[in-house]
């Protein structure tokens, strides 16, 4: 609680509070949400068109290298949502931010939703690639790990009906869960992989042809934005949501 | 073909991706009206009380 002697938050810090109000929050995601979903569209629609037409084939796997611009994408925001969740399980947990929980449950099916893009995907390029549409190595074996914690999360959210309780519950499993991250991206250089190493993040920056680089970029931002609309949609569900939820619980303490 | 012999792995990888997409999409924005839907009943319910 902010007394007389302390200083009102500034910056970052100040807009983060703002929009702790569930009910600034559902105003202002009305306001942003139709050109979140315009620069999306835009976006995808450059990326797709770069990647798809203007990109040239790669000279040892030719064409099917094209599955990179949505594989590599769905890849980063598997792991980049789930980043997001490990920071709102904090907020949870540590700054019991109002929309914490909120986030982290509006979150996990969007993440799971990519990690299986990523798998599947990554099965189509391995097919024409490696020969194979399955290995077990490091990489792909950690990512499946990813997805089965994603469900995992949704299950727990869905098994206990209290929802304070459900959200310390779901953030320390999504703590826990978060050792598996650091795993997932280190996993090309510990581990002797079938899959590749990194290309792109990595040190010495990226190895790969900047005529590809770019719609692989345009992509993962695409992809970012996509994520940014749905969960914003998602959050606003929830938020609805739960305002019935206490109606429902007034009218029937009434009853009583 | 449009991408050689690859092409039905492409078309597979962006079909299924997009199922998915418009799967998260239209999931997203139906439990947003069913919420709302909710709501508005409970609203007319407590009005009527």
């Amino acid at each position: 609680m902010t007394d007389a002697t302390t200083p009102p938050a500034q910056g970052f810090w100040a807009a983060f509070w703002s929009l702790a109000n569930p009910g600034r929050f559902m105003v202002y995601s009305a306001r942003w949400l139709p050109w979140l979903w315009l620069l999306t569209g835009l976006t995808m629609a450059y990326g797709l068109y770069k990647g798809l037409f203007v990109a040239p084939a790669d000279y040892q796997q030719g064409e099917s290298m094209r599955i990179m611009y949505i594989h590599v994408p769905a890849a980063w925001l598997g792991m980049f949502v789930y980043a997001t969740m490990t920071v709102s399980a904090l907020g949870t947990l540590v700054w019991r931010h109002p929309l914490a929980d909120v986030s982290q449950k509006a979150a996990a099916p969007v993440g799971a939703g990519f990690t299986v893009i990523c798998l599947v995907t990554g099965s189509f390029w391995g097919k024409p690639t490696w020969g194979t549409w399955w290995e077990w190595d490091a990489r792909m074996t950690s990512v499946l790990v990813l997805l089965l914690i994603y469900l995992g999360i949704i299950a727990l959210w869905r098994a206990i009906d209290e929802p304070l309780r459900a959200a310390r519950a779901v953030a320390i499993m999504t703590l826990v869960g978060a050792i598996n991250l650091p795993i997932i991206k280190f996993s090309v250089d510990w581990w002797n992989t079938l899959h590749q190493p990194a290309s792109v993040f990595k040190k010495g920056g990226p190895s790969i042809h900047p005529d590809m680089l770019e719609p692989l970029l345009v992509m993962g931002i695409a992809f970012s934005l996509l994520f940014a609309a749905i969960h914003i949609v998602r959050m606003q569900a929830e938020i609805i949501d739960r305002r019935a939820d206490r109606l429902a619980q007034r009218a029937a303490s009434r009853e009583d | 073909m449009m991408f050689g012999p690859h092409s039905p792995y492409i078309y597979a990888s962006y079909g299924v991706a997009a199922v998915i997409i418009v799967l998260l999409i239209a999931g997203a924005y139906r439990s947003r009206a069913a919420a709302r839907r909710r709501l508005t009943d409970l609203e007319r319910l407590e009005g009527g009380q």
